[in-house]
């Protein structure tokens, strides 16, 4: 899907916009707390009803404001798409080609993106539930059962730590009760365990190449996927139980899994470079880019937010050369350097100041 | 603008219903105030009245009743073989007017979800396992609905009777009647594939 035009009403900064996409690369230029940013969120957001960094989707409301529109329209010749999400203070609703979707699960994946941002270190370094809010936004746009199993996981976890802190309390102990709600749990658990499993298995091997693309160094790099519990072994989550109770929490599951990176066998955190580290980064959504290609035999829309600027000139033009292989891009950048502006002749640059568009030029041969 | 206070406490009032927003009860409100005669404000309060006093829970299933047993359990040619579980006494009156099942009902008056307080102890799980001592009673047909809070019922219960010689069934789960395949989501597609089965020749 080619973004053609993209339409913002009381997001953050934006007061109302309407800018016009080029169809391979948009650069948009301007000073720090300008609203780039808030452009490549706004994509985000419409595909995947989500924001790549704010936990509440009311904080993309501008203040005083009631509501938040974004829409997008898509070239699909011969018909045009368009795409819109409303976020209000009472939740969001999505429209897909003027049908609205009651449930958002179903509209997700219609437009994949991916998202480049300086947090991205964060994924490798980070906290397990920063990597796993990555593979959920990663395998809820690929596969559409993955987000109601989640949502089901989610509900009856909570239950059971209901159940637990209860039994903790000594306020019930109606093990048969637990029982019930852990194995309901466990059903859903292993669908999610599945399909993370799945999706790991795909993404390694692209990891390990995109890496020693992106680094030229013979360093043995991994990455896989850490599951707290195997899905299989009931016996282990029964050995558990005792320590729940305790607790009052489910030390087991989905909800406790994380992502392992290693370089020559040892975990990344220990001995990792910060350019190794943002390396490792850039190599794994490009491993995500691919993989949405490979599932969903069309590129999604790349969203690169400030990622030049600590890269060097020929990491540079690599990854803008490697994605403008098929993907429209959108890049923000606070100046766009002369060195990458030689390379590169087919683009639209857009300036940005204070939440409007101040300029907007089309470079090169490309018309919509 | 202010209404005058007894018709503004009528509207709130009209506001408690579900589904009923300011608009449609100032609406109700007005239309009482205008059309109602004497009479009918009568009538509409002897029956409120009524509803009050007589309508109570069944003594042995828990469907609503103005006796002490509702006329399922009270009709001598229900088969007694058979009790349908259901959360709410609305359920029997749904499956009541698709007149094919002819056995007894247990209404339990809600479902376990612990989140909002509400454990076995809160519903009646109790008095399904008291009456199930009556050798006459062979299956139980679970028809709780099929949300996460629904199937921990189920289960729960098939789990209690799970040591019993009683028969426990669960509703099928899938496609609606006279619905089409492409239009079906895909979950409930998942759930009709899971519960396929043999065709009987």
């Amino acid at each position: 899907m080619i973004l053609a035009t993209l339409q913002l009403k009381n997001v953050r900064i934006y007061n109302a916009l309407t800018m016009q996409c080029h169809p391979k690369l948009n650069i948009i230029i301007g000073n720090n707390g300008q609203g780039k940013t808030t452009l490549l969120e706004s994509i985000y957001f419409l595909g995947l009803t989500k924001s790549h960094k704010t936990h509440t989707d009311q904080q993309v409301i501008q203040t005083g404001q009631e509501f938040a529109k974004i829409q997008g329209v898509f070239n699909l010749n011969p018909t045009p798409i368009e795409m819109s999400v409303i976020i209000s203070k009472v939740g969001k609703k999505a429209n897909y080609n003027h049908i609205e979707y009651s449930r958002l699960s179903d509209y997700v994946g219609q437009l994949n993106v991916v998202m480049f941002a300086p947090e991205d270190l964060d994924l490798i370094k980070g906290s397990p539930s920063e990597r796993r809010r990555f593979i959920d936004a990663s395998i809820g746009q690929l596969s559409r059962p993955y987000m109601t199993y989640l949502s089901h996981y989610k509900r009856l976890l909570k239950e059971r730590n209901d159940v637990l802190k209860m039994m903790q309390k000594q306020r019930i102990n109606d093990t048969v009760l637990l029982h019930v709600i852990t194995d309901q749990m466990k059903h859903y658990g292993k669908k999610i365990i599945n399909e993370r499993t799945q999706f790991f298995h795909a993404l390694e091997p692209l990891f390990k190449r995109l890496y020693k693309e992106l680094s030229n160094e013979f360093l043995k790099v991994n990455m896989g996927y850490e599951p707290s519990w195997d899905g299989v072994n009931n016996h282990v989550y029964e050995k558990r139980e005792t320590l729940d109770i305790l607790t009052g929490n489910t030390s087991l599951g989905p909800h406790r899994d994380d992502v392992f990176f290693t370089i020559d066998q040892t975990p990344v955190k220990d001995i990792a470079s910060q350019g190794q580290i943002r390396t490792m980064a850039i190599a794994l959504k490009l491993a995500l880019v691919e993989r949405v290609l490979e599932v969903k035999k069309h590129y999604p829309v790349v969203l690169l937010d400030d990622v030049f600027s600590e890269l060097d000139e020929s990491r540079q033009h690599h990854l803008l050369n490697y994605l403008q292989q098929g993907a429209q891009v959108f890049m923000t950048t606070t100046t766009l350097a002369e060195p990458l502006k030689n390379r590169i002749t087919d683009y639209q640059s857009i300036e940005i100041k204070n939440g409007n568009i101040i300029r907007s030029v089309r470079h090169g041969t490309t018309t919509l | 603008m202010k209404y005058p206070e007894a018709l503004q406490l009528l509207i709130d009032q009209f506001r408690r219903y579900p589904g009923i927003g300011k608009k449609t009860a100032e609406r109700y409100a007005l239309f009482t105030l205008d059309r109602f005669q004497a009479t009918d404000y009568d009538v509409f309060r002897d029956t409120l009245k009524r509803v009050q006093d007589e309508i109570k829970p069944c003594l042995q299933c828990g469907n609503l009743t103005d006796e002490e047993r509702c006329y399922v359990c009270s009709d001598s040619n229900r088969d007694h073989s058979q009790l349908l579980v259901v959360e709410e006494a609305k359920d029997v009156l749904v499956i009541e007017n698709a007149k094919t099942y002819k056995g007894l009902y247990h209404v339990l008056g809600g479902v376990i979800k612990p989140s909002a307080g509400i454990g076995p102890e809160e519903i009646r799980i109790k008095e399904l396992l008291s009456r199930l001592k009556d050798p006459r009673h062979k299956e139980v047909i679970l028809a709780t609905n099929l949300s996460d809070e629904g199937e921990t019922t189920a289960l729960y219960i098939d789990y209690l009777l799970s040591k019993t010689d009683i028969n426990v069934t669960r509703i099928a789960h899938g496609l609606p009647a006279g619905s089409d395949i492409a239009y079906a989501d895909e979950i409930t597609l998942l759930k009709a594939l899971e519960g396929r089965k043999k065709i009987n020749r």
